[in-house]
């Protein structure tokens, strides 16, 4: 009877020991899990601060290039245009000169034509009645017409919408890249495809110009741009390029 | 007695659960260190129902021996489970030390105090204790982990563990005290409370290993 009491005396002092044990590391356990919690939250804060910093700095970025492009564009052909223009008219004489005066017609018809070009390609507006894909295709056949570049599209014919803000920000980074190959690629072929693929859309531009070492060539304000909207947007960029070789930009947005 | 049967039916049917599932993914076990439980859930179920058909054949044999060979045999088995993890690493050596210790204590006392034989409370109380602490100081170094992917990879022990951690206390404590409780005979749906609260855990226990298992195969 005297051995089964002390027994039963060690046993409950194991137990109670055995379930301390147990509460302490519970409570040790929670204590971690909520530490572990905070800094998450703490980390999720910080990483939401830095992406709207980012956002924002991109979208600075990406006002001021097209402030640039605007100057350009006002300086280098409308200025030019109606300095011809203003030139014409200085000379002009007391008889009527046809010639003149025709060619000053002219002038002026190609500095609207480029104004209303600025004004269609800058307006959020014309890009959201067509669709960025119809704006694109617009872009190209503006190309093709000028007979630099000979220009493929293929476009699936039931491609989902990206939305609105999506829509500007891919038909901006298109413009970005048609321009790149315009000035730098020397490329006498643009191939532009568009579709859809495991529920995202992916679009493509492949250029057969003198292309870049992506190792040596320093990251430019281009490439950087390009960058930039693409993580705005929530897009995979992935640019593959090698000397000689012309270029493959694949932009993959999902739907 | 219905209650009785159908309960150790699923308890039985658990385990073999454990086991296949443990087989059908034992490259994924493998990736994890945990193909040792393969060999330990087959000892079990193999154990289990040689006993079943020893209670309902021969209810007045004792299956102590049984026992008490199983549980210093299941301390060895998480000790090498717990001490193989990477991420157990400064552990290592506590858990060696004390599954070698339980090792010991089991010869001393099966040897020199009393026979095999005969039931000892305070070994069943340790086992319960060591194993625990094992499973515990895993979630310990688990909580701390860093690194998302390796958290991911971990995960199924984390399952494992949880049910250990369960398991095993209230197992040993029941255990414990079942001479003690067994005197007032507390019947719920048949059974003795003393031998349900472990049956019933044991369940959710091997639930936890197969559901562990899965999560091996599916977390690559």
């Amino acid at each position: 009877m005297q051995k089964n009491s002390i027994e039963l005396v060690l046993y409950v002092a194991f137990t109670s020991l055995f379930v301390l044990m147990l509460v302490i590391a519970a409570v040790l356990l929670f204590r971690i899990y909520l530490k572990r919690k905070n800094t998450l939250l703490r980390e999720k804060e910080r990483m939401s601060i830095q992406f709207e910093q980012t956002l924002l700095n991109s979208k600075l970025e990406i006002q001021e290039q097209t402030f640039t492009h605007i100057a350009q564009e006002i300086h280098d052909n409308i200025g030019q245009v109606l300095s011809l223009v203003r030139l014409n008219l200085n000379t002009l004489g007391p008889v009527r000169d046809e010639q003149k005066i025709n060619l000053m017609d002219q002038l002026m018809e190609k500095a609207i034509s480029d104004l209303r070009h600025l004004s269609h390609s800058l307006d959020a507006n014309v890009i959201l009645q067509s669709g960025w894909v119809n704006a694109v295709k617009n872009l190209l056949a503006a190309i093709q017409k000028t007979n630099t570049c000979k220009v493929w599209i293929t476009i699936d014919e039931e491609l989902p919408s990206i939305g609105k803000e999506k829509s500007i920000i891919l038909y901006r980074m298109m413009q970005e890249i048609i321009n790149n190959i315009l000035k730098h690629a020397e490329a006498s072929e643009i191939a532009f495809t568009a579709a859809k693929k495991n529920g995202s859309v992916v679009v493509a531009i492949v250029d057969n110009g003198k292309g870049f070492d992506k190792k040596s060539v320093a990251k430019g304000a281009g490439l950087q741009n390009l960058e930039n909207r693409a993580r705005m947007i929530n897009a995979a960029l992935i640019i593959t390029s090698e000397p000689g070789k012309g270029t493959d930009i694949t932009i993959s947005i999902k739907v | 007695m219905v209650v009785v049967t159908i309960l150790y039916s699923v308890y039985t049917a658990v385990i073999l659960l454990g086991l296949i599932t443990a087989i059908t993914f034992r490259k994924s076990l493998k990736t994890r260190m945990l193909s040792i439980l393969i060999i330990f859930l087959l000892v079990t179920f193999i154990q289990e129902s040689i006993l079943y058909l020893y209670r309902h054949y021969i209810p007045q044999h004792s299956n102590v021996v049984v026992y008490n060979i199983y549980r210093p045999f299941s301390t060895i088995i998480f000790a090498i489970l717990y001490s193989r993890i990477p991420i157990m690493k400064p552990m290592k050596r506590i858990i060696i030390s004390i599954a070698g210790f339980y090792l010991l204590a089991n010869a001393v006392v099966y040897l020199f105090i009393h026979s095999i034989f005969e039931f000892n409370g305070y070994l069943g109380l340790l086992r319960g204790l060591f194993i625990t602490s094992f499973a515990i100081f895993f979630l310990f170094r688990y909580f701390h982990l860093d690194d998302p992917e390796k958290e991911n990879f971990w995960k199924p022990v984390v399952w494992i563990s949880t049910g250990i951690v369960l398991f095993y206390p209230a197992s040993s404590i029941s255990l414990v005290f079942q001479k003690y409780l067994s005197e007032f005979t507390i019947i719920v749906a048949g059974f003795k409370l003393h031998q349900l609260i472990p049956q019933v855990l044991s369940i959710f226990m091997y639930s936890c290993f197969s559901y562990a298992f899965y999560l091996c195969k599916k977390i690559a």
